[in-house]
């Protein structure tokens, strides 16, 4: 792996020389070892950091100032763009270590290849959507309003429409479930500590249930 | 056949669904109501009546399993509120609601335990309320006491 990475390293400057060469019509001789003895990662803070962790020994710092101003005095617009890609995916990359949970960091280890931006619009809205706690949470809550609508929903429809035990069961089911989310918010509303309101939510359910179960058998005693 | 037809159905659905309210009306809209009982006469009864006694019986002893539901509720539901959230309004509201849950499900485990649901409930209340009618105003009667005879004859 760590052979791996070396080489993909130290392919992507010799693409790049080769690129720039072929484009701008620069000296190849100057152009190669300037590239090849640059850094990966020449002014971003962490970047020894990122590059110790892939396994990369970046060069020393004396070579990059001197090979810095002549780049950029070559490729003004160009090489602006190319340093604030850099330094974009740099602080994306360490965010991302930030949040990241220890099973994506450690699926993140297995694949070697850094993470590269997106530059056109089109790839950012095909991405696939992040998952995280936050995006389950909220998953969860949306889950439950629309639960909680389609029950609301279905009282008066199965008020007028059913004759018999199961659909009159369904509609009790649906009326204690209106009961249970309306009694629900009040208690994540007023309850602030998270133990009480825990235990208050699991009492409540309870409740409910057995009240459900009692107006059910009332109703159709068999 | 048609909409109409439909409609009477549930009307007949839903009224057969609320029957149950009829108990409460037998016991409770009464144009004079009953002197007060005491145990003695409720013992009384389960000890004369040999179909809806026991059940009688078994309807009292689980008044204990609620009360000590409702004691339990209170106790755990308030003691955590008291323990974590330390709001005087909180710790009673927590209690009143510790209370009614523990009674409810107090009084779930003694439908379990008691099997009260293969029994009928208000037909036995019901029926001990007409038993303490007959009771209470049978000398009044004058047929009555006439036909009312000292041996018990079992129907």
């Amino acid at each position: 792996m760590a052979s791996w990475i070396l080489a993909r390293s130290k392919a992507h400057p010799l693409a790049a020389a080769l690129t720039r060469g072929a484009a701008y019509a620069a000296p190849p001789i100057a152009g190669a070892r300037a590239l090849s003895s640059l850094p990966h990662y020449p002014s971003a803070p962490s970047s020894h950091g990122l590059g110790k962790v892939l396994g990369y020994e970046p060069t020393s710092h004396v070579s990059g100032a001197q090979v810095l101003p002549r780049w950029f005095s070559s490729l003004p617009s160009n090489g602006s763009q190319v340093q604030k890609s850099r330094i974009s995916e740099t602080y994306n990359k360490s965010g991302g270590e930030m949040k990241q949970s220890d099973a994506r960091k450690s699926s993140e280890e297995a694949t070697p290849t850094p993470k590269v931006v997106a530059f056109s619009p089109q790839e950012a809205a095909i991405a696939e959507p992040r998952s995280s706690p936050l995006t389950i949470e909220s998953w969860k809550v949306r889950r439950s309003e629309i639960a909680t609508k389609v029950t609301f929903y279905m009282i008066p429809a199965l008020l007028l429409v059913s004759k018999n035990s199961m659909s009159t069961s369904l509609l009790v089911g649906a009326v204690f479930h209106q009961v249970y989310m309306f009694q629900k918010e009040i208690l994540l509303d007023y309850v602030h500590h998270d133990i009480t309101r825990k235990w208050a939510l699991i009492y409540l359910k309870l409740l409910v249930l057995v009240m459900a179960k009692n107006t059910i058998m009332y109703f159709h005693p068999f | 056949m048609g909409i109409g037809e439909h409609f009477e159905g549930v009307k007949q659905h839903w009224a057969s669904n609320f029957a149950f309210l009829d108990y409460y009306k037998k016991v409770y809209g009464r144009a004079e109501p009953l002197p007060k009982w005491s145990d003695a006469d409720v013992d009384e009864f389960i000890a004369s009546d040999p179909v809806y006694g026991p059940q009688l019986k078994a309807l009292r002893e689980s008044r204990k399993f609620a009360l000590a539901g409702a004691f339990a509720g209170a106790a755990h539901l308030g003691g955590v509120a008291l323990k974590y959230s330390k709001a005087p309004h909180g710790v009673v509201l927590a209690t009143g609601f510790g209370a009614i849950t523990g009674a409810v499900l107090g009084s779930e485990v003694a439908e379990h335990w008691y099997q009260l649901y293969k029994m009928d409930k208000q037909g036995a209340n019901l029926r001990f309320i007409y038993w303490w009618e007959d009771k209470v105003s049978g000398p009044s009667c004058p047929p009555c006491h006439l036909v009312l005879s000292d041996d018990p004859v079992p129907v």
